[in-house]
């Protein structure tokens, strides 16, 4: 037995360990530094699967093994290095007591590095596998690749690179989110000011640079040499019919992810009566934050789901808490909380924004990712 | 049967347990009132069913390198023959 094996099950522990702690968690907290030694586990298999997939190529056809190949397990092993301390500062970062003073920039480079590091290793993977069947060939492949195979190589590399760094820098908003405390003053994309800072205008650049990078590998696959004029054309034409239906798919999601995602205005009544009313001024599903209304005036608060109560943490209750999440408040102080509303502004909007985009981008993926499989074959 | 097989079947499952765990808060809501003091979700978290899903994909890439495993030690020693040796 080699070694890939064995990595790959310390690899598969990695991630099942994380799991475990966070489903043992509950749901009080939210798993994100779990979620992140899972990606580190899963990125860890994704280079030791290059490793393994180039190991094969050499033993199928040593000679015929091209530079680009062999440099694959080498980038694939960067990338899991770049992301795995990216996220493992990251999560530093974040468990620090002053986490409010931390550099903004660090909030727009530390995921861009992140996810550069998962474009290595996804492009990684795509080489070996790009180059695994004509290294299998044997005797039939040539020594140098032809001009028009290595500028479809190329922009297939670029395409997986697009394609890849896309939807991670459109979901970066939404990731950078959760379970992160409120710091007002901090906003714009990659930012943690909740969801609604992490709304679609700042997934434009994520969902061009996705569109762009499928554009590049069809358009790839159609000038890769392989048949005749006729069949060319055929697989041109079935490229484009399965694009512009991903491409309606896409824009449907989209279009209902933005209508999903505007705020409406939520009113809570404590019978207590000290808060007055609690308008939602953005979060995430387990975190979301309110322009709270008392008795003593405005303030900014936060609301956490705690398992089975909902809690409202107020800031100008607590004036010994400086970043803006504040101990429970004892039942005895609010009381239990009723809301005037409906079961459907009960979960708020952003449930709805989330349950489109799994909705919708999955399909559009597949029907994508369909496109460019077909623009190859 | 294989061990590929066994972790593919195995990654399958379990992504499609996560993703069940994911959707069902949306489908069958838990909450059936509104007062937040009698409002219990007993799914899991999205963040946490996601964690299932992430369990899955990692048994699939595990099936996948021992796949690979496999076929490289199915060069090395051939084919199997019928009839035995």
């Amino acid at each position: 037995m080699n070694r890939t094996t064995p990595l790959a099950l310390v690899c598969l522990g990695v991630v099942g360990a994380a799991a475990i702690l966070a489903l043992a968690g509950g749901s009080a907290s939210t798993p994100v530094i779990e979620l992140r030694v899972s990606t580190i586990g899963l990125l860890g298999l994704a280079a030791i699967g290059t490793r393994a997939a180039r190991r094969l190529g050499d033993a199928l056809a040593p000679s015929t093994m091209t530079r680009g190949s062999r440099e694959s397990s080498l980038l694939a092993f960067f990338g899991f290095i770049v992301a795995t301390g990216a996220m493992t500062l990251d999560t530093l970062v974040q468990l620090q007591p002053s986490f409010s003073s931390v550099p903004t920039a660090w909030y727009v480079f530390g995921p861009v590095l992140e996810f550069a590091g998962y474009t290595m290793v996804a492009m990684a993977v795509f080489a070996v596998v790009h180059e695994m069947p004509r290294s299998s060939l044997r005797s039939s492949v040539p020594a140098r690749t032809s001009s028009t195979q290595e500028r479809v190589r190329r922009l297939v590399l670029l395409g997986v690179a697009l394609f890849v760094m896309g939807p991670l820098l459109a979901f970066t908003p939404v990731y950078r989110s959760w379970g992160l405390p409120y710091t007002p003053g901090l906003s714009g994309p990659a930012m943690m000011g909740g969801w609604q800072d992490a709304i679609f205008p700042y997934r434009i650049p994520g969902i061009l640079a996705w569109l762009a990078g499928t554009s590049l590998l069809v358009l790839a696959g159609l000038l890769s040499p392989r048949d005749g004029r006729r069949q060319a054309r055929r697989r041109q034409t079935r490229a484009i019919q399965v694009l512009l239906v991903a491409g309606l798919v896409l824009a449907a999601g989209f279009a209902a992810e933005v209508i999903a995602s505007t705020p409406p205005a939520y009113v809570v009544l404590i019978p207590a009566g000290r808060v007055l009313r609690i308008e939602s001024s953005g979060g995430d599903p387990l975190a979301y934050f309110f322009n709270v209304t008392t008795t003593t005036g405005h303030v900014t608060g936060s609301w956490r789901s705690n398992d089975s109560i909902m809690s409202v943490f107020l800031n100008g209750d607590y004036p010994t808490d400086t970043r803006g999440e504040c101990p429970p408040p004892s039942p005895p102080t609010y009381g239990p909380l009723a809301m005037n509303g409906t079961l459907d502004e009960y979960f708020p909007p952003v449930w709805h924004a989330e349950l489109t985009w799994f909705c919708a981008v999955p399909p559009a993926t597949i029907t994508i990712t369909t496109a460019v499989v077909v623009s190859f074959t | 049967m294989k061990w590929s097989t066994v972790f593919t079947a195995a990654g399958l499952i379990v992504v499609a347990l996560g993703a069940i765990v994911y959707v069902l808060p949306f489908v069958f809501p838990t909450c059936t009132t509104v007062r937040y003091s009698v409002c219990t979700p007993s799914y899991l978290s999205p963040a946490e069913s996601f964690e299932v899903f992430l369990v899955g994909l990692a048994l699939i890439g595990v099936a996948i390198v021992v796949a690979i495993h496999e076929f490289e030690e199915s060069l090395r020693t051939g084919p199997p023959r019928e009839g035995g040796a």
